[in-house]
């Protein structure tokens, strides 16, 4: 399951404590959570072993929770791949730090490189992880396409489960056709700012592929 | 509900301001024509209960203007009765009803012009056409002891030089005098509050509203921004404040009156504080209403967010708040 190619790994050391990632801590109470929707996950059948994470509109709460939820899987020693599918805005580098690779996912998506390497490790916890390395101007690199396709086949076959830390709903076209090729997408919304309006607007675009809803930030 | 009634009392202030700005004018100017009528009633001027006040506080003046005069007579006359040669040209052209009449007009005059000039500067429209005046009747009496000293026939049979007349005369001008006392005595009683405020009531209005300022130019105020106490004695120059309240009026009432003047006093600053006060608790109130608006917009809790998916969505739970490290 691991990647045999032990160049594409690189440790490094990120930046994580500038935010609350507490999906591998057992004895928190958010980590109890986390662990608790991994359960749901796992238990869902059909299994996709891909998880789009995405929520209404922007700064609701996705990176953190697919940075969480890859270390809840983690921390029950199930194989994950963490990859960041938001082009436009990526927030992985302030989170994990600069990638050691000087390629990323942009790459990746626009077939010009495989996905193994841009795959890197982190240093504390041997997490992996594909970044974006360059911000994209548009989110175009996700509408479907054979690249996309066979990124998404190369981590299905590295690794038991991947989560895709995707665009908001709102600013991406082509959500929906990415919410059909990954299978699953667990909903985000934040308690105190998303709106009950734009809500219901954004699940009702992907509610026929019965995404996985998550409140996070409840006080 | 005091600073209700403080915005309506000036906001009446401000309205009746130019009334009486001009009801304070006018009879200085035609005060001649008032002064020289015997006991004239005041007639009823500008608006409501401050140009009472004025033309109370004019009356007042008058009537001690009229006493000045009468006690000016009866020393002449008892100097004439206790002196036979009193019946000099000069005098004697005194008792020409013409002559006493301007005599009586200076004196008036000039104690008008005193009292200005106590107040005003020089500079002043009230003071220069209360010089003008003086000016002119003093003239107007030059001429007339020349004429008199011209044709000394017609003051030699002027009347006046006799004892009986004399004694006549005597006590007429007692009486008179008496009588004016008691009228002053009475006004003086009428009037609630007596200050030595050296002012006008258009003058205190204008004081207390800052904006509106006598439209004559070039006038300064030599005790601007100070406001007479209630401690300081009464007889002093005495001019009536709220002098219009009837004498009926309980002294309770009055004395409200009198804290509603004196509170009227920091309306500048009331104002101000009242309209920032305003403000403040307009803007708080829209910050509540967005922020509870907000509230209702957005998702609060996991019941909220469930009650807005369907049936068959698959709500996995709610992730703590958790603290950034």
């Amino acid at each position: 399951m691991y990647p045999k190619n032990g160049q594409s790994l690189k440790l490094f050391s990120g930046n994580s404590q500038q935010y609350p990632l507490e999906g591998d801590l057992t004895h928190s109470e958010a980590g109890k959570n986390y662990a608790q929707v991994v359960h749901r996950i796992v238990g869902r059948i059909p299994i996709s072993g891909k998880i789009l994470v995405t929520s209404a509109s922007a700064e609701e709460g996705k990176t953190v929770t697919a940075a969480n939820l890859a270390l809840a899987f983690h921390a029950q020693r199930i194989p994950v791949l963490l990859i960041e599918f938001s082009l436009v805005k990526p927030k992985f580098a302030e989170i994990f730090g600069e990638s050691p690779i000087q390629e990323g996912v942009e790459d990746v998506v626009q077939g010009r490189i495989d996905l193994r390497s841009v795959t890197c490790r982190l240093g504390n916890n041997n997490l992996s992880l594909a970044m974006v390395r360059r911000p994209q101007g548009s989110e175009e690199g996700l509408k479907p396409s054979v690249a996309l396709n066979q990124l998404l086949a190369d981590a299905q076959r590295d690794y038991r489960w991947t989560i895709l830390d995707g665009p908001s709903i709102e600013a991406s076209n082509h959500i929906c056709t990415l919410v059909e090729s990954i299978g699953l997408a667990v909903m985000v919304a934040r308690a105190g700012r998303t709106n009950k309006e734009s809500f219901r607007k954004a699940y009702d675009r992907i509610n026929k592929h019965r995404p996985l809803v998550l409140l996070n930030d409840e006080r | 509900m005091d600073s209700l009634v403080l915005r309506s009392v000036s906001i009446i202030t401000l309205i009746l301001a130019p009334h009486l700005q001009h009801a304070e004018q006018a009879p200085a100017l035609h005060s001649d024509k008032q002064e020289v009528q015997t006991a004239p009633e005041p007639a009823p001027q500008g608006n409501g209960q401050t140009s009472g006040q004025t033309t109370s506080a004019r009356r007042l003046k008058d009537l001690k203007g009229r006493l000045a005069i009468q006690e000016q007579r009866l020393e002449s006359l008892k100097e004439a009765s206790a002196d036979p040669r009193s019946a000099i040209p000069e005098k004697a052209s005194s008792d020409s009803p013409s002559a006493i009449q301007l005599r009586e007009q200076l004196l008036i005059a000039r104690q008008q012009l005193i009292n200005l000039q106590s107040r005003y500067t020089d500079l002043y429209p009230d003071v220069i056409v209360a010089r003008e005046q003086v000016a002119s009747l003093t003239r107007l009496l030059d001429a007339e002891n020349v004429n008199a000293s011209q044709h000394p026939d017609v003051v030699k049979g002027a009347p006046g030089v006799q004892p009986s007349n004399r004694a006549q005369e005597l006590g007429e001008v007692t009486a008179s005098i008496k009588k004016l006392q008691d009228e002053i005595e009475e006004a003086e009683r009428q009037a609630p509050l007596v200050k030595m405020a050296p002012r006008t009531t258009g003058e205190r209005l204008r004081r207390v509203l800052p904006n509106s300022e006598p439209q004559s130019s070039g006038q300064t105020d030599p005790v601007a921004g100070e406001m007479p106490s209630t401690n300081l004695p009464t007889k002093v120059a005495p001019v009536l404040v709220g002098n219009s309240i009837p004498a009926s009026i309980p002294p309770a009432k009055s004395q409200q009156r009198s804290h509603l003047h004196h509170s009227l006093r920091d309306l500048g600053i009331k104002k101000k504080f009242i309209l920032a006060l305003s403000v403040l608790f307009f803007l708080a109130s829209a910050l509540i209403w967005l922020f509870c608006k907000g509230r209702q917009a957005t998702i609060q809790d996991g019941i909220a967010l469930q009650a807005l998916l369907p049936d068959e969505a698959d709500y996995v739970g709610c992730i703590p708040r958790m603290d950034k490290v």
